[in-house]
């Protein structure tokens, strides 16, 4: 329906006017045919009673003297004849008083009598008359007749013609048809013509100011203006417009594009409608719930996923201060809301809040505060729950905490390892020094025996020669003196190698070791310079007695002086001295490892002796235990000193160490049991 | 001249060659007589009833411990003093030779007039007893 009213204007108005102009032109006509109806009908009866009027004048003119009607003769052509003047007529009679047809327009009829209804109505009419008779037919006949008077006006007979309704129709049919077609016609001109004045005058001039309002409001062309003046009132808008052109070109507003900016402002509004529409969508699909609150905390607006994370549907909380924190959490939320409410602004702030359904949930809120005139707004709230991440958190976490568990549990079983593996390599190492002990042994064993019989043989044979040729010449008792000498000191090395590879087994008494350390001093001091090394004893008077085995530790002893005085060989101080002290730091065998001697705490009866001698290097001190190491020359020994020395004290269940630093002498510290040591010391 | 019969028993023939022209050369009353092993030295000493012993220990088919077992054993030698003369000086074989036999040690390579000197020792104390 609408699409048929969708007419423009011009076509509006068309109609209008057409529709106006039919009904005022139908009613006219509907009126002016009534009006001719009614002329035209009495014109046809007045001509068709001149008509009969005619006829009787013909009839009297043809009557006998004394003026019967009966002597009327031959007058039945007249009859035609006037039925034939009068269209649609489909009789004409002469009958007299009593109905007797004297002429008639059919000659059969002459004669016959009329005794009908109508003809009596007509005979006794003293007037022209006319009735409406129908046949048996149904047809119907418009009967005219008209009194015949000839003298005295005595009626002697009617004048009688039948005619077809049509007869006073015919003529007014075709009148009505002409001036319907006239009517038409004319209203076919004058909606040309109005039609023609409506575009003239309105339609055009109207269009054209459109394209001007579009052009200028639409595109922007302020040069545009509109001249046409065809009619008063369009001419006044016009004029307008006109004026309003120039004025918005005049204004310094319009000039930098009043048209542009109505543009852009245009499509601004479509892109913000369609940005909003954009917006909404995915406000409305994204799992975050997002929320703006007012100062007071009340909520103005909340997306519609707040009903899958929080539980309640947004008409639930619109214009409430929404408050669902978990009450573990609450104290800590209030402290950080209030602050967003001062106009803070917050991210990533994670804490559990209790849905609608009493779920426990976990999220993550951030908000960012909207201010106007440094006046809070708006807050604008971003809520994003987090429950599987910290599910998964806290998985990660003890998983983690299991992970470092097992990572210390690793560690002290590396440790572990490390410790056993460090064991087993001083195991390692002691079996095979032992080994080494054990083959050095052996071979010492060997080669004692195997070397002593020559060597006794040689030293028997200096023996020999010297007390045979020693008399007789100074170069040979020096001689035979350096093979001896050479000899023993063969011996010497043998006896090292013999003591080195020992029997673990030694005898132990309970003495005091000051008297073992001062025969050694003394003997040491009948061989060393006393100009040359200066000996200091430094013994605590009352040690306690200690087990240990004098021979053995005389031996020990006399190596130490004797590496002592031959570090010094531009002379120095040797100082020995002994104390009773508890072993208060660890290391150097205190503690409480399997192959420490000493516990932490215990006493020990330590005996120093301090060189100033050349002191050793860092690799000379490393090595300064290993058998066959020596920083002198061949003449002053094997290099088994040392380990001697550290073999007798460790069968003592005691320690051996040296303290030095190369340039600053040497201390060699000596630490003995003072309890708890059998009788016999098992192998160390 | 009364003779200081002594038996040196061991295998090093050198050695005991030497050791007799040194111990008769510083005391011309030494009679030393020479054994090369364990065996010959037992047989010896029954025979020659020496005043003492040096004897080896370290010696093939019958060691010096041996030998001392079988003097022992042996009323004609038992109580002959005898000195251990050894290369094996270790202390193992001192304990065992005091422990056992009670008898001297000395250890190659031991000098002529040291040896002597434990010679007359021995023979002065056994002269007392």
């Amino acid at each position: 329906m609408k699409k048929y009213l969708n007419f423009s204007l011009s076509q509006k108005i068309l109609i209008i006017c057409i529709s106006s102009l039919s009904i005022f032109l139908g009613m006219l006509y509907i009126y002016h045919i009534k009006h001719a109806e009614s002329l035209y009908y009495q014109n046809a009866v007045t001509q068709i009673y001149n008509k009969i009027t005619d006829f009787k004048l013909s009839v009297i003119t043809n009557l006998d003297n004394n003026g019967s009607i009966h002597g009327l003769k031959g007058l039945n052509e007249e009859c035609s004849s006037l039925k034939d003047s009068i269209p649609f007529a489909q009789y004409c009679a002469l009958i007299d008083n009593n109905g007797v047809s004297l002429a008639h327009s059919i000659p059969q009829n002459v004669g016959i009598t009329y005794d009908d209804d109508v003809t009596k109505k007509a005979i006794n009419a003293p007037t022209q008359s006319m009735f409406v008779s129908q046949l048996p037919s149904g047809k119907k006949l418009i009967i005219f007749s008209s009194p015949l008077r000839i003298v005295a006006e005595e009626q002697v007979g009617i004048v009688q013609i039948a005619l077809l309704p049509e007869a006073l129709t015919a003529n007014l049919v075709l009148y009505r048809n002409k001036t319907l077609v006239l009517g038409l016609l004319v209203v076919a001109l004058f909606c040309f013509t109005l039609f023609y004045l409506l575009k003239i005058n309105i339609i055009l001039p109207f269009r054209r100011l459109m394209d001007t309002i579009v052009h200028f409001f639409h595109k922007g062309e302020l040069e545009v203006s509109d001249q046409q003046q065809s009619i008063q009132e369009m001419s006044e808008l016009v004029d307008f417009f006109n004026d309003m052109s120039e004025n918005m070109k005049r204004d310094s507003f319009f000039k930098i594009g009043f048209a542009q900016e109505v543009l852009k402002r245009k499509n601004a509004e479509e892109y913000l409608e369609l940005s909003e529409k954009k917006y909404k969508s995915i406000i409305d699909h994204i799992h975050e719930v997002i929320m703006l609150t007012r100062p007071d905390g009340t909520l103005t607006y909340i997306s519609p996923s707040c009903k899958a994370v929080l539980g309640y549907e947004p008409a639930e909380l619109l214009n409430k201060n929404l408050w669902i924190a978990h009450p573990q959490d609450a104290e800590r939320v209030y402290e950080v809301l209030k602050r967003a409410l001062g106009g803070e602004r917050g991210e990533d702030f994670e804490y559990r809040i209790v849905t609608k359904t009493g779920e426990e949930k976990w999220i993550t809120h951030s908000w960012q505060p909207l201010k106007k005139d440094n006046k809070l707004q708006l807050i604008v709230n971003v809520i994003r729950e987090i429950t599987k991440r910290k599910h998964m958190e806290n998985d990660l976490l003890m998983a983690n905490q299991d992970l470092m568990k097992n990572q210390e549990l690793l560690k002290d079983m590396i440790q572990d390892i490390h410790k056993t593996q460090q064991q087993l390599k001083d195991t390692q190492d002691q079996l095979i020094q032992a080994e080494k002990m054990s083959a050095v042994g052996l071979l010492a064993g060997g080669v004692a025996h195997e070397v002593k019989n020559p060597l006794g043989v040689i030293i028997q044979g200096v023996n020999y020669l010297s007390k045979k040729l020693g008399d007789k010449s100074e170069n040979v008792v020096e001689v035979l003196e350096m093979m001896r000498l050479s000899v023993k000191r063969a011996d010497n090395i043998v006896k090292g190698l013999v003591d080195f590879a020992k029997s673990p087994k030694i005898l132990l008494q309970q003495e005091n070791i000051n008297k073992c350390i001062e025969k050694t001093l003394n003997d040491i001091g009948a061989t060393v310079d006393p100009q040359k090394i200066n000996i200091i004893k430094e013994l605590q008077s009352d040690l306690p007695d200690i087990l240990i085995n004098n021979t053995k530790l005389e031996q020990a002893f006399m190596n130490l002086f004797i590496n002592a005085v031959q570090a010094m060989p531009d002379g120095g101080t040797l100082t020995v001295k002994s104390y009773l002290s508890e072993l208060k730091k660890l290391g150097n065998s205190v503690g409480r490892r399997k192959e420490d001697r000493f516990d932490l705490g215990e006493r020990s009866v330590i005996i120093e002796i301090e060189d100033t001698g050349e002191g050793f290097n860092e690799t000379s001190l490393k090595r300064a235990f290993e058998p066959f190491f020596t920083t002198h020359g061949p003449r002053d020994g094997a290099g088994l000193g040392l380990a001697v020395c550290k073999n007798i004290i460790e069968m003592h269940k005691g320690h051996l160490f040296i303290d030095s630093e190369e340039g600053e002498g040497a201390k060699v510290y000596v630490h003995l049991k003072v309890e708890d040591i059998s009788e016999e010391v098992p192998d160390s | 001249m009364f003779k200081k019969k002594i038996l040196l028993i061991d295998d090093e023939v050198d050695f005991g060659r030497i050791v007799k022209m040194n111990l008769e050369l510083l005391d011309d009353s030494y009679d030393v007589s020479l054994a090369r092993n364990g065996k010959e030295g037992v047989k010896k000493a029954i025979s020659l009833r020496p005043h003492l012993i040096i004897l080896d220990i370290l010696m093939p088919h019958m060691n010096g411990f041996e030998v001392i077992k079988r003097l022992k054993e042996n009323d004609k030698t038992s109580i002959i003093p005898v000195v251990m003369l050894t290369a094996k000086a270790d202390e193992e074989s001192k304990i065992m030779a005091a422990q056992l036999f009670n008898e001297d040690y000395v250890t190659k390579p031991i000098e002529a007039p040291e040896l002597k000197e434990k010679i007359d020792a021995v023979l002065k104390r056994t002269q007392n007893i």
